[in-house]
């Protein structure tokens, strides 16, 4: 054997086994955030839902309110735009006066 | 010689700990996105589930100790009962009236199990496990929670 040559081998083994970690830990946080994607879509499914059981507008309570984005338009009433995470659709509606 | 295999023998033990440690990794996100993918799959299913039914129709809550049910004006009546179990686990059954019943007097008689038992029938379970699950009413909203989500279901009008 040549001298030198063990020394070769184990650090070619070292760098496949660095290769592997590298591919495992991209899949793994590629997975992760599919999944977090995923997560959000069920939380998106809720609000859909409780903003559609609801109905009017003016019955909706503080919580749900709140993730809406909202902006202020002329004669004292607001816009409130709620946004999908998943699909980047949005609707709005308006709120206050002679606004529904 | 010896220099070398034992030099050679310590980058081996680095390179068989990353392996490991790749392994762990994998198989640990693979049984957390799994439960969380089931998690998520209950949550849609029940949701949607008990949404088709409530949609436009009256309700009642009724709470006990163990349990809580969940009454829904049609005819017949359709109920979503929830069993709380003194180890953590919840049980969520759907049940439907075999007799003509007046959610309104069921809520001011307060029944117990029995009544349920004894009218009420096809109890189909729709989720059994340690996830918590919970009907409850704010101001005129019902709500209905699974683990920290929240969802509104109706509004008593």
């Amino acid at each position: 054997m040549k001298k030198g040559e063990i020394l070769l081998e184990a650090l070619i083994f070292l760098i496949l086994s660095f290769i592997l970690f590298f591919v495992v830990i991209s899949f793994v946080s590629h997975m992760m955030e599919r999944q977090a994607l995923i997560e959000k879509g069920g939380r998106e499914l809720s609000d859909l839902t409780s903003i559609s059981n609801i109905l009017n507008y003016n019955d909706l309570p503080e919580s749900l309110l709140k993730k809406f984005t909202t902006y202020e338009s002329s004669g004292g009433s607001t816009t409130y735009e709620y946004r999908s995470i998943i699909t980047g659709e949005s609707f709005k509606f308006k709120k206050g006066n002679g606004g529904n | 010689m010896v220099i070398e295999i034992l030099v050679a023998l310590g980058i081996y033990a680095i390179a068989l700990s990353m392996i490991y440690e790749s392994i762990t990794v994998l198989s640990r996100t693979i049984t957390s996105i799994s439960n969380s993918q089931k998690q998520v799959e209950n949550f849609e299913d029940i949701l949607l589930y008990i949404n088709s039914e409530i949609k436009g129709n009256d309700f009642e809550l009724i709470h006990y100790n163990q349990w809580s049910i969940l009454l829904i004006d049609t005819n017949p009546v359709i109920g979503y009962q929830i069993i709380y179990y003194s180890d953590g686990y919840c049980n969520l059954r759907r049940i439907v009236a075999n007799i003509k019943v007046d959610i309104k007097k069921l809520k001011e008689g307060r029944y117990g199990l029995k009544y349920f038992n004894d009218n009420f029938s096809g109890f189909n379970r729709l989720y059994f496990g340690n996830d918590k699950l919970f009907f409850e009413m704010e101001d005129n909203y019902l709500i209905f929670k699974f683990n920290d989500i929240k969802t509104y279901l109706g509004i008593h009008r």
